[in-house]
């Protein structure tokens, strides 16, 4: 029983571990808190889903769809964003800002994808099964690839160029411009990254469960609880929160229901942000 | 069609009350509070819950929402009033979600998805109740319009404004930061609360649905379309909102296809977020800037 929902909740960590990384790079970077991250998980999702309706196969028309969010992701930053971080708005101008711009799109997509549920359409197939559940390739897959794209991130930031250049810009911009790093081709970079990320989460929560115009909001508070519990800006808190949360979350939905695993998320965010603000990895006198 | 304007012009008043609650949490003390759905919610189950199911009257139902929101907001916001607004945002965005989906997974109290109704109007004895609604109504706003006023000009109104622009400074001087943040997170919670309960016999019914987060939304986009620093501000956001926009496809005399009314009540969501990002760019005060200080 245990065994199980660990297993279950493994093969689940992929899109919520993924787009929590997303979401803190971009943090980290700019300081925004950015809600419009509900709608970089659903729109890929929607892309998936007409390039796959409209017969492209699985894979191809995956990774178009998150190299066509990361793309997306640049554009929406430098039209909503650059203006006001240039201006020195406050975290709480740009928190309402992707609030509106979230709200915005996610209507966007509603007017054009209205009615229910839609799946997408993707042959798999068993690889084991333990206990009457089976798991498939993708899942398998997916789990993998969640693993590769953490160690790359890893290695992104701490042995590549451009690494240092993020890690630079967001310590300071004025130092960064003095020593000629280019600052907006690093915030080009990350929010490119950070769509790429989005789009491989929101299309596999699309894969695994359906489709609708809510799929990124009702992950968002999830992904939220993983962020401020793992330290906002800390990508490795994120990566350690995530697999933790999704964990519990995936062992209360298998013994009780869904709605409480949702729950205990929220517990967790406030017990977080009341005992330990800058997440579970900090330690004391340690900013 | 006069029913149906007195209605909308109620529920502007329901939301202008949640208005300026957040003008006086957000205009004035900088305290960003986006679960007022989750509030709304709470002051609407105990209405739904305690009249209609258990047969108390209106007025104690309310009461008890408003202390139910009050708690539920001291809880809240004693962590967070010393940290950052981006802290709270996130954590009532989150509470705003959770209230809903206790409301949906809790049946045996609020009657999971399919809700509660009906919810008579409280003053259904009366011969034109609804106006008498929306005159009961409109009068807790313009108290607590009044209320706003008086306490921009206080002593702590000055202390709001102090924490808003420069928390530091203030600690400096010797004010409690902290405290007055949680004193106008609970004030404001609870009349939310009362704002919900106010809002459930309006509709004749309660269901998780209602209380999505379109609701914190509406009422924070007219409170910065209105104007966050004026205690006006959120009356004529309000009334922009839900005459110029939310009931407008109802009024116009063209015709609607009905196959494109699920679209056009998407669009104007659209609308309402393209409203708030160009208000933030250019306009960041809204259309009424408030009293200098």
């Amino acid at each position: 029983m245990f065994i199980e929902s660990l297993l279950q909740g493994l093969m689940v960590t992929g899109p919520l571990v993924i787009g929590a990384i997303g979401f803190t790079l971009v943090f980290k970077l700019d300081r925004v808190m950015n809600i419009a991250y509900a709608e970089f998980m659903t729109i890929p999702a929607y892309f998936l889903y007409v390039l796959t309706t409209s017969g492209l196969d699985f894979i191809p028309a995956f990774i178009l769809s998150m190299l066509a969010m990361g793309a997306l992701a640049v554009v929406l930053y430098w039209i909503f964003f650059d203006g006001l971080i240039k201006k020195g708005a406050s975290i709480v101008t740009l928190i309402i800002t992707s609030v509106g711009l979230s709200f915005a799109l996610r209507y966007f997509f509603g007017a054009i994808f209205t009615g229910a549920g839609r799946g997408i359409p993707v042959s798999t197939q068993t690889l084991f099964t333990i206990e009457r559940v089976s798991y498939t390739d993708l899942q398998v897959a997916a789990l993998v690839c969640t693993f590769l794209i953490m160690f790359a991130t890893h290695f992104l930031l701490t042995r590549t160029k451009m690494g240092r250049e993020i890690r630079a810009v967001a310590d300071s911009r004025s130092l960064c411009a003095i020593d000629g790093i280019s600052a907006p081709r690093v915030d080009s970079f990350v929010w490119l990254i950070a769509g790429i990320f989005g789009g491989f989460a929101g299309c596999l929560l699309a894969t695994f469960g359906s489709l609708n115009p809510n799929l990124g909001w009702n992950t968002i508070i999830f992904l939220v609880a993983i962020v401020v519990s793992g330290g906002l800006g800390n990508v490795y808190g994120a990566m350690v929160m995530g697999i933790i949360l999704v964990e519990v979350q995936t062992a209360v939905t298998f013994f009780t229901s869904f709605e409480y695993g949702n729950i205990v998320a929220f517990a967790v965010l406030i017990l977080t942000v009341a005992l330990k603000p800058k997440g579970i990895l900090s330690r004391r006198g340690k900013a | 069609m006069i029913d149906y304007i007195i209605y909308a012009i109620t529920i502007a008043c329901v939301y202008a009350i949640m208005g300026i609650m957040l003008h006086l949490q957000f205009g004035l003390c900088g305290v960003l509070n986006f679960g007022t759905a989750g509030y709304f919610a709470i002051g609407a189950y105990s209405v739904a819950i305690l009249t209609t199911l258990m047969g108390y009257p209106f007025i104690v139902s309310v009461l008890v929402g408003a202390i139910l929101c009050a708690i539920v907001g001291f809880l809240i916001g004693k962590p967070l009033s010393h940290l950052s607004p981006d802290f709270l945002f996130i954590v009532t965005l989150a509470f705003g979600e959770i209230v809903r989906q206790l409301a949906t997974s809790e049946a045996w109290l609020t009657n999971g998805v399919a809700g509660i109704y009906p919810i008579s109007n409280p003053l259904k004895f009366l011969p034109f109740y609804d106006i008498a609604y929306l005159f009961i109504v409109a009068l807790i706003c313009g108290a607590l319009i009044f209320y706003s006023i008086k306490v921009r000009a206080s002593p702590f109104g000055k202390l709001l404004i102090g924490v808003r622009d420069n928390p530091l400074i203030s600690e400096y001087i010797g004010k409690d930061v902290a405290k007055a943040r949680l004193t106008i997170f609970i004030f404001g919670s609870m009349i939310i609360g009362v704002a919900g309960s106010l809002y459930a016999p309006l509709l004749g019914m309660v269901n998780p649905a209602q209380f999505g987060p379109l609701v914190a939304f509406v009422a924070f986009i007219s409170l910065m379309v209105g104007g966050k620093e004026s205690p006006f501000g959120s009356i004529l956001g309000s009334i922009i909102l839900v005459f110029g926009i939310i009931y407008i496809f109802d009024f116009l005399p063209i015709p609607i296809i009905q196959d494109y009314k699920l679209v056009f009540s998407s669009v104007r969501f659209v609308v309402f977020g393209a409203i708030l990002i160009l208000f933030l760019r250019f306009r960041p005060k809204g259309l009424l800037k408030g009293a200098a200080l």
